[in-house]
């Protein structure tokens, strides 16, 4: 076992338990309780991988999960995960560990090519591929670059992964000292309380002590949760929690944790911040609180000879404690002109040599680091041999969750770090991340928020109350002594941000281009964008922002933190609702009979839906034979699934008449109306029918896919745009099942199957409505057609839709009435040039560009979208219209998508919305939307796709029976 | 019931209708349709025979309940104030789930993970297998799951699958 780096004792590691790993194929020992990290840092392994941009050696530079450089490949067994931190990933049997983003070797890698010309990939190169030559030429290139790690699907999936929801009065993220007490507090308090932490033990930098310790262990009142990581905050206190449950047979065991909160409590701590000098990404430089950490939790020694390098007083208490454990502190080096005297004066106790503000300080090594050369303030250069570099820019608070929970923040100069001012809204800090530092206040703090957390949410008997407190007032911060962030040197060799290659020089181009505001700053230099979300460099960007700009950090609002707040599994994103359970299908009432039928399904808005049935040898063949059964004789299609609501009450005719287009006032009873609706920005929402039952009452129709939306959208009108309004709205979809009958022979087919409705024409004309029964079923029987033939919409109640379908099959077999499918629906309806919503429309097509200006011209009250449609853009003539095309030779195919232009060499002036070859008049119709559309019937066109251009013809839209002598049959 | 202690059976169909007030009438009739339809409260009901599940401030689910009855008793002290009965027996389709390990299966992925923990009477209206439903428990171990007719094989699948997750947790 190669452990030199290893202490012969402490650490919190078990000693009697060693565990094989492999690291690029390569086998390495440690012990249960070690990460990878560790691990790997005890065997003397300083390389562990490569940066995105310019391939540069990095090695571990944290212990925790800010980690931005040790990602790695992960695989044990058949599960494999890319992008794990080696700071966080424990050790277990059988788990092989790979570098990323190099080839062919870490030590050798090819991408390195790239640091020699650095400026050519410097900050803005994204911006400056748009500009010349066009991002066509970089985008192959940059779609094969881009990413962090390779995701195996398959192999990712493998784990078993889960999702649960928990309620709690508080939740407190971070088990720290004053998550600990905090979420003790807010027990004693009354509270329920969810505890989640990132790690096996509670207790953070500070530990918890025994008391504190036993409390939580006894109060049944906090679910503590470990190994847990808060991901994300979201709307009204949600969190988004992963918590890893050990491994399976399969691969981890995670489980999403979805808590709503009533109280929010974030305990995230503090992070500490790299420094910016030259070559501070070399492996071997690390944050002087992990060299700590990993001596204290580890047992593991980083480096033999260290220098620091700070700006502040904080990590000179560790020196001591470093010296002791065997590792040599070579030199101090610190930005400031005067370190603050307990640092002086423990650098003379330990006589380490002290250089106080530099005129440059260089990182010596490539692979490793070697040692630095220092330039001290009087100019004379010397070089210190050294194989650990710790550095520490100070700590921040982590305020990413507290952000996402839309926590304010504000600068602090004291920590020179943005901290949280106050709680919102029952969101609270505490802790490192409330910016405290002192045990004892964090302690006291932490505590008073917990009561207030807990009264905020109980009252004495239990009852909820709403908040009425004042949160506790947060104790004096300290203020630190922090120096300069960055030593002077060559500034694009001085790294702000390690995983997305971000140089200070980066940051002195931002500022040069203009970009002066930090959102803009951010996207510019992409600092703070990849997956450690800026936690080692957010702080170091924005001081260089502020230092290049002019500006000062008080007047630099933070920028936007979202989630992930760390990177969550794709499988544990997804958990359970993979495959069969992505997500709930429906099953038509006729269901079983349409798999008898050899029906061909698809998942048609959320319902398992017949496309076609498999009568003949091909899909094209079905589909030609199921419209000519409609047009010769008739066809029965299983319509359930469309949108259904009754509308009653004295007024429910005002409340229809105001949200759809039509002039519904003249609407009789007994009739059916076609209509459509648009959104409050006068754009068409969906069609449907309106049909008058009796004076006050209505049956509407929706499209199968909007059914809930427009069933959402009436209830907000009428509950909060009109409560004045008595009308009530229910929703039946699933409470009828739907046949269509459609075709030449329906009414026969109607009568066979037996009828005390009067079908004749005169009797039961076109949209209208009658109440009967057919083969002794009750029915609601509606003329309406969606196919151009005489058709009859019969609603039954859901559990006699089998009944009617099997009754309809038997009358109409000696017809040859067969069933058809969602295809033939689309290439009947295509042939009528009907409107099929969201194919021939989107969400910028308003009634106008349909051609239905002069109905809404003669309709004479206001509703939903008519004064939208007075705006100049819906006027324009240039608008796209709804149109018919015809390829001018007939056995010409067309394609939806394909866009239509003047000339080869033309701009697209529109593009065909829906397309079918129609068996009925045997040759390729299409609808689409064209500028101008109304205007150029009769234009000849390309339609272009995809390197084939066919010439076309713009006709009216109604290809098959334009005069409807059909549908009045 | 099998190995794990647990029965997942589709019940026979229930007779429902939803009864629904205008908002603005809820001051004056809100008590009297509660009355009407035995409600003992919002979030528990009997747990056999006729039973309602409040679905908000102004609508109300029967099971079991005769619809005449509802009607005349509602129409006696109603007046002129609107109010709408609509039979939807076919649009719901009810499973129980029942035995030791009931419990633990429903609380693995529900929206409501209280209901999970309810008490003989309590209902709630959640989420369940991305489905809405309504839980009630109706025995100590005991739940009826109400949903929609055209989901209710999908999450008789769904709550089988569950099972199986659960087993192997479970050892």
């Amino acid at each position: 076992m190669n452990d030199a780096r290893r202490l012969p004792a402490g650490g919190r590691i078990d000693r009697g338990r060693r565990i094989s790993i492999q690291f690029d194929g390569k086998p390495f020992e440690g012990f249960a309780g070690d990460t990878v990290a560790s691990a790997l840092l005890a065997a003397g392994v300083r390389l562990v991988g490569r940066s995105f941009r310019l391939h540069r050696p990095r090695g571990i530079l944290s212990a925790g999960l800010e980690e931005p450089n040790a990602l790695l490949h992960v695989r044990i067994g058949r599960y494999e995960e890319p992008n794990v931190r080696a700071t966080l990933m424990p050790l277990r049997p059988g788990l092989e560990v790979f570098s990323q983003n190099a080839w062919p070797s870490l030590r050798w890698d090819a991408g390195e090519l790239f640091d020699l010309a650095p400026k050519l990939w410097s900050a803005g190169f994204y911006h400056k591929t748009f500009i010349w030559p066009g991002w066509h030429v970089y985008e192959p290139l940059i779609r094969r670059a881009a990413g962090i790690g390779r995701v195996r699907l398959a192999e990712a999936l493998a784990g078993t992964f889960s999702q649960r929801d928990i309620e709690a009065d508080v939740v407190v993220c971070g088990g720290g000292l004053a998550g600990a007490a905090a979420a003790a507090a807010a027990a004693r308090g009354g509270a329920s309380v969810v505890l989640v932490h990132a790690s096996q033990e509670l207790g953070g930098r500070a530990g918890l002590g025994r008391e504190l310790t036993e409390e939580l262990e006894r109060e049944s009142a906090v679910q503590t949760f470990q190994n847990t990581v808060a991901v994300g905050v979201f709307g009204e206190k949600v969190v988004l929690a992963s918590q890893h449950l050990g491994w399976g047979p399969q691969g981890p065991r995670r489980c999403l944790l979805r808590i709503r909160a009533r109280s929010l409590v974030m305990a995230t701590g503090a992070l500490e911040q790299p420094l910016a000098f030259e070559n501070n990404d070399r492996p071997g430089v690390m944050l002087a609180g992990a060299v700590t950490r990993y001596l204290d939790h580890y047992g593991v020694r980083a480096g033999r000879a260290a220098v620091l390098v700070t700006n502040h007083d904080e990590p000179y208490g560790a020196l001591e404690r470093w010296s002791a454990a065997g590792i040599a502190v070579a030199a101090i080096v610190d930005s400031r002109a005067m370190p603050g005297p307990g640092a002086q004066a423990m650098a003379a106790m330990l006589g380490v040599q002290l250089i106080a503000a530099p005129r440059r300080l260089v990182v010596q090594g490539r692979a490793a680091v070697r040692g630095v050369r220092i330039q001290d303030a009087s100019g004379k250069s010397r070089a210190i041999a050294c194989d650990l570099v710790a550095m520490s820019g100070g700590w921040v608070p982590n305020v990413n969750l507290y952000s996402q929970a839309l926590g304010t923040l504000s600068y602090e100069r004291g920590l020179h770090a943005h901290v949280p001012v106050a709680s919102v809204h029952q969101v609270y800090a505490v802790g490192g991340a409330a910016g405290l530092w002192d045990a004892d206040a964090i302690q006291m703090h932490a505590t008073q928020v917990g009561q207030e957390a807990a009264a905020a949410t109980t009252g004495e008997d239990g009852a909820r109350t709403a908040p009425a407190r004042v949160p506790p007032s947060l104790p004096d911060r300290p203020t630190l002594s922090i120096g300069p962030t960055r030593f002077p040197g060559r500034a694009h060799r001085q790294w702000l941000d390690f995983q997305h290659d971000v140089t200070v020089a980066d940051a002195s181009a931002a500022v040069q281009q203009g970009y002066t505001r930090v959102e803009h700053f951010k996207r510019y230099t992409t600092t703070g964008m990849a997956v450690d979300q800026g936690k080692t460099s957010l702080r170091n960007s924005l001081d260089q922002l502020a230092q290049y700009s002019g500006q000062s950090l008080r007047d630099l609002k933070p920028p936007t933190y979202r989630p992930p707040y760390t990177p969550l599994a794709l499988g544990a994103a997804a958990g359970p609702n993979v495959g069969r359970w992505y997500r709930p299908e429906r099953c038509l009432p006729c269901h079983e009979d349409h798999v008898a039928l050899q029906a061909h399904f698809d998942d048609v808005g959320g319902w398992r839906r017949p496309l076609h049935y498999a009568t003949a040898a091909t899909a094209n063949a079905c589909i030609d034979a199921e419209v000519h059964g409609v047009r010769t004789a008739a066809g029965l299609f299983e319509s359930s699934p469309l949108g259904k609501l009754e509308v009653t009450g004295p007024d429910a005719l005002e409340f229809l008449d105001r949200l759809y287009v039509n002039n519904l006032k003249s609407l009789g009873a007994g009739r059916v109306r076609y209509v459509l609706m648009l959104r409050d920005n006068g754009v068409v929402m969906d069609d449907g029918t309106v049909t008058r039952l009796g004076s006050e009452e209505f049956m509407v129709t929706t499209t199968s896919g909007n059914a809930e939306r427009v069933y959402l959208w009436m209830r907000e009108w009428a509950e909060c745009e009109w409560p004045r309004l008595k009308v009530l709205i229910t929703r039946i979809t699933t409470a009828w099942g739907t046949v269509t009958l459609s075709g030449p022979k329906a009414r026969d087919t109607l009568l066979r199957a037996g009828t005390d409705v009067d079908l004749s024409p005169q009797a039961f004309p076109h949209m209208t409505f009658r109440l009967g029964s057919i083969a002794r079923i009750p029915a609601r029987i509606y003329r309406v057609s969606f196919t151009g033939e005489v058709s009859y919409e019969i609603n039954v109640p859901a559990d006699r839709t089998r009944e009617l379908w099997h009754a309809l099959q038997n009358a109409g077999a000696q017809d040859h009435v067969r069933a058809y499918g969602i295809d033939a629906l689309n290439a009947l309806r295509t042939e009528k040039g009907y409107l099929h919503i969201g194919a021939d429309t989107d969400a910028t097509t308003t009634p106008l560009d349909l051609g239905w200006g002069p109905l809404i011209e003669r309709k004479p009250a206001d509703f939903i979208g008519r004064r939208a449609l007075a705006i100049a853009e819906y006027q324009r003539p240039e608008r796209l219209h709804l149109v018919g095309i015809v390829a001018a030779d007939p056995r010409a195919p067309l394609l939806a998508g394909a866009h239509l232009l003047q000339s080869s060499a033309g701009r697209s002036e529109g593009y065909l919305t829906s397309a079918c070859f129609s068996p009925t008049l045997g040759y390729a119709v299409a609808l689409a939307r064209l500028e101008r559309g109304r205007k150029r019937l009769s234009a000849n066109l390309l339609a272009y796709d995809q390197g084939r251009t066919t010439p076309v013809r713009v006709v009216s839209p109604a290809f098959y029976d334009p005069e409807n002598l059909r549908l009045s049959g | 019931m099998n190995e794990r202690e647990l029965l997942i059976t589709r019940l026979p169909p229930h007779a429902l209708c939803l009864v629904q007030i205008h908002g603005s009438d809820l001051a004056q009739v809100g008590s009297l349709i509660s009355g009407a339809v035995a409600a003992p409260g919002n979030s528990s009901t009997a747990t056999a025979g006729p039973r309602v599940y409040a679905m908000g401030p102004t609508e109300w689910l029967l099971v079991d309940h005769s619809l005449d009855d509802v009607r005349r008793r509602l129409s006696a002290g109603l007046g002129r104030i609107m109010v709408r009965i609509t039979d939807v027996s076919a649009a719901f389709s009810s499973l129980r789930v029942e035995g030791s390990a009931a419990r633990a299966l429903l609380a693995s992925d529900i929206g409501a993970p209280r209901a999970a923990a309810a008490r003989p009477g309590e209902y709630a209206r959640t989420r369940m297998g991305q489905i809405d439903i309504f839980l009630h428990c109706v025995g100590p171990n005991s739940f009826d799951l109400h949903v929609d007719r055209t989901l209710v094989d999908y999450l008789h699948a769904w709550l089988d699958a569950q099972l199986e997750v659960h087993n192997a947790d479970a050892g």
